[in-house]
């Protein structure tokens, strides 16, 4: 870890799944990157959600699994109690340690085989209450929304720094706006993925996000942006804004698969239950190629762009 | 005159009615949406259940008794194919269960799925 005037950077590999407009697919994303990276190269993956929304949670825990979790004190919003108390620094305590929703990986880690591992560091609706209370007393001090980004930048970093040996990737779903929460989660990012749609809101909403990060928090953000089109519904008018998006727009920006629009990701993103599992195969069924793509593209990028770490493969 | 018209008019729905129902009868989907439409109550029989149960919506329109009711009548395999279509269990999950184990994942995970969405 070290610092670059007033800018954190950390030297681990963390990721933000980040884009202003929400509705782009960031949660659905951030899975089936987890799921992915997990099971064809056998990474241990956490997965942090700071989206107050906890859809990441939730695809990963079912709501039912996301109360138990906060009743058993895991969560984002007990890392951010902790800020506002004035707490030493600590992920690890309110980590789930499991979030697998994969039979294979379930099965490799009964027979003390583990390759591949997802965990979670899970949301919950309690957290936009805190941001609020921290945000209303941060303020009340004379703060500034960048000054308390800023400290809960720091906070972040601290606390995820003890983690950093346990874990081959940190993913950190952000939400869909520009909360302290938000900032602090793009300024300790590494690298981050893009989500967006082949349409002009989503284009307007990606160019923001490209504006604002650009000058804000990284100003080599293209070098460090791999970008996935999700939801391709492949019409005229689809295919012309990928198009524009990917050769005039964001033409310096790693692309990743575009990921079509289907009813099996939807479901595959519906746990049945927190005890259910099941296979990759059955999981994504006719998607998984898309998914297995995804992971592949997803390595490659992190191996050219950053850290110069070639991730190998263990499932086909 | 006039009655010559009401008879002509009666005549016509009879006509659309009897195109319904024999609609109705062809196609159980369309028959279930507007039976629901009109605020009845549904159940379902035989190979019908499969198709058009809905187990969330059972959890919450029926009580438990009822709900394994409309389960009780179907083989082993339909439990599966309602449980898989409707995304309450997937292939590993219910491998190696019989219809009472299947029957009552189908409750606790409807009922949790329902209290999941239901506002």
């Amino acid at each position: 870890m070290n610092t670059d005037g007033n800018r954190l950077i950390m030297s681990a590999n963390i990721v933000a799944i980040a884009n202003l407009k929400g509705g782009v697919g960031k949660s659905t994303t951030t899975v089936m990157l987890a799921d992915s990276l997990a099971y064809h190269f056998g990474l241990n993956v956490l997965v942090v959600d700071l989206d107050a929304q906890a859809n990441s949670s939730q695809m990963l825990l079912t709501e039912q699994g996301v109360h138990a979790a906060s009743e058993q004190g895991k969560g984002t919003h007990h890392l951010l109690g902790q800020f506002l108390e004035g707490r030493k620094a600590m992920a690890g305590p309110f980590i789930m340690p499991n979030a697998v929703s994969i039979e294979e990986l379930r099965a490799a880690e009964m027979k003390s085989e583990r390759l591949g591992w997802i965990s979670a560091l899970p949301a919950h609706p309690q957290l936009r209450m805190d941001e609020l209370a921290l945000e209303e007393e941060w303020y009340s001090r004379t703060g500034t929304p960048t000054t308390l980004s800023e400290a809960l930048a720091r906070h972040f970093q601290n606390a995820f720094s003890d983690l950093l040996p346990l874990y081959d990737l940190i993913l950190l779903d952000c939400p869909p706006h520009l909360s302290p929460l938000s900032r602090a989660g793009l300024a300790v990012a590494d690298v981050f993925v893009i989500p967006t749609l082949a349409d002009a809101v989503s284009s307007w909403g990606t160019k923001q996000f490209m504006s604002w990060v650009g000058e804000n928090v990284r100003a080599d953000l293209v070098n460090r942006s791999f970008s996935v089109i999700t939801r391709f519904k492949n019409t005229n008018y689809a295919r012309q804004t990928r198009s524009e998006l990917q050769n005039v727009y964001l033409k310096d920006i790693w692309f990743g698969p575009t990921i079509p629009e289907s009813v099996q990701v939807l479901t595959a993103m519906d746990r049945p239950a927190a005890d259910s599992y099941d296979t990759f195969r059955g999981k994504y069924g006719k998607m998984r190629g898309d998914v297995r793509v995804l992971a592949e593209e997803f390595v490659k990028f992190v191996h050219a762009r950053k850290w110069n770490e070639s991730f190998t493969k263990v499932r086909t | 005159m006039t009655d010559e018209t009401d008879q002509d008019a009666f005549t016509k729905l009879d006509r659309f009615f009897e195109e319904l129902r024999l609609e109705m009868r062809a196609n159980p989907e369309l028959a279930v949406r507007l039976v629901k439409a009109i605020g009845a109550e549904v159940s379902f029989e035989g190979t019908l259940a499969v198709k058009l149960v809905n187990p969330r919506e059972l959890a919450i329109t029926s009580d438990e008794a009822g709900f394994r009711a409309a389960f009780a009548a179907m083989t082993l395999a339909d439990i599966k194919t309602v449980l898989k279509a409707h995304n309450l269990a997937s292939a590993v999950d219910m491998k190696g269960l019989q219809a009472p184990e299947l029957i009552d994942m189908a409750y606790r995970r409807a009922v949790a799925k329902a209290a999941e969405r239901n506002v």
